[in-house]
């Protein structure tokens, strides 16, 4: 893919997800300012039609909205533990082992993912502790992390 | 200029494929369009026969199917004191709309008034509320549930 196509494709789809997430702020302001400036401005038919276009969007997007946090609530659900361990190989690489308890339909399986990756790569807060400490081995609560994500993005939807 | 007509084949396709998936996201949303309704008014039903139970000692007997149901007429004869029942949904910030029940009844001639008030987001808003919002750009919509002596149906717009 070119550089340009994937730079548009990034753009819209931030866009989109912007959109999502700040919907009902989006739909008061032009609610209560855009619809009735373009009412003063180009008369009523227009304004029923722009109104009636926003409509439909918020039947689409609200929908999408609550399969979203139907999906998140359905994450925090399944994916019981889930922890990576990193170990600090030599300068420039580490191997990050990850760890899921998956409660998959009640039974629960252990997931375990080993990978070596390049020190740039792994996150600043954890780099950032093995500095400090001094450390050549550190864990990390992904669960908790993503939770924690999950629950902003919800609070984020709903304020 | 064959790169030209490739790119606006790639603009025409990707605003194809982007409709396509809007008409089949807003079919899939008038299909749970409906039990979001359905969770509203079950709702709106069981408060209200929340409320009615305080009334019960002056009542005669309270038929809790009928008023889960919405079948608010039966008032008229089990609680004759009631007056009017309101629901009120009044945008209160952009992404709560707050859900207020007021139940009008009279005691030894006075007018008393018990409320109920929630707040739901807008998400869990009925669309028909929801287009209503934004089509007629009201900050409260008020509905009249229940008239006394009137003939009534549930949810009847005021």
């Amino acid at each position: 893919m070119e550089p340009f196509t994937a730079t548009i494709y990034f753009v819209l789809g931030g866009i989109a997800a912007a959109v999502i997430i700040l919907w009902p702020i989006i739909v008061d302001i032009i609610q209560q300012r855009i619809i009735p400036y373009v009412r003063r401005i180009m008369g009523n038919s227009v304004a029923e039609v722009l109104a009636s276009f926003v409509c439909f969007l918020d039947r689409t997007i609200t929908f999408v909205r609550r399969q979203a946090k139907k999906l998140l609530k359905y994450f925090q659900g399944v994916i019981l533990k889930m922890d990576t361990t990193y170990i600090k190989l030599d300068e420039n690489n580490m191997s990050a082992t990850t760890q899921a308890y998956v409660n998959n339909s009640g039974k629960v399986s252990k997931l375990t993912i080993e990978e070596e990756i390049a020190y740039e790569d792994v996150p600043a807060d954890i780099r950032e502790k093995m500095i400090s400490l001094n450390f050549k081995k550190t864990t990390s609560n992904d669960l908790e992390i993503i939770n924690k994500r999950a629950e902003d993005l919800i609070m984020e939807m709903e304020y | 200029m064959l790169i030209f007509i490739k790119k606006i084949l790639f603009v025409g396709l990707s605003v194809s494929i982007g409709y396509y998936l809007l008409r089949v996201l807003n079919k899939k949303a008038k299909e749970e369009q409906k039990i979001i309704e359905k969770e509203f008014k079950d709702n709106t039903c069981k408060v209200l026969y929340k409320i009615f139970e305080e009334f019960k000692e002056e009542s005669l007997e309270l038929n809790k199917k009928d008023i889960l149901k919405g079948k608010l007429e039966i008032i008229n004869i089990v609680l004759p004191n009631i007056i009017r029942i309101e629901l009120l949904l009044r945008k209160k910030k952009a992404s709560f709309v707050s859900k207020k029940i007021n139940v009008l009844y009279s005691q030894k001639n006075e007018m008393k008034c018990k409320s109920f008030e929630e707040e739901i987001s807008w998400d869990n808003v009925p669309k028909v509320n929801r287009d209503e919002f934004i089509i007629e750009n009201n900050k409260t919509i008020a509905y009249i549930l229940f008239e006394k002596g009137d003939d009534n149906e549930c949810m009847e717009k005021d």
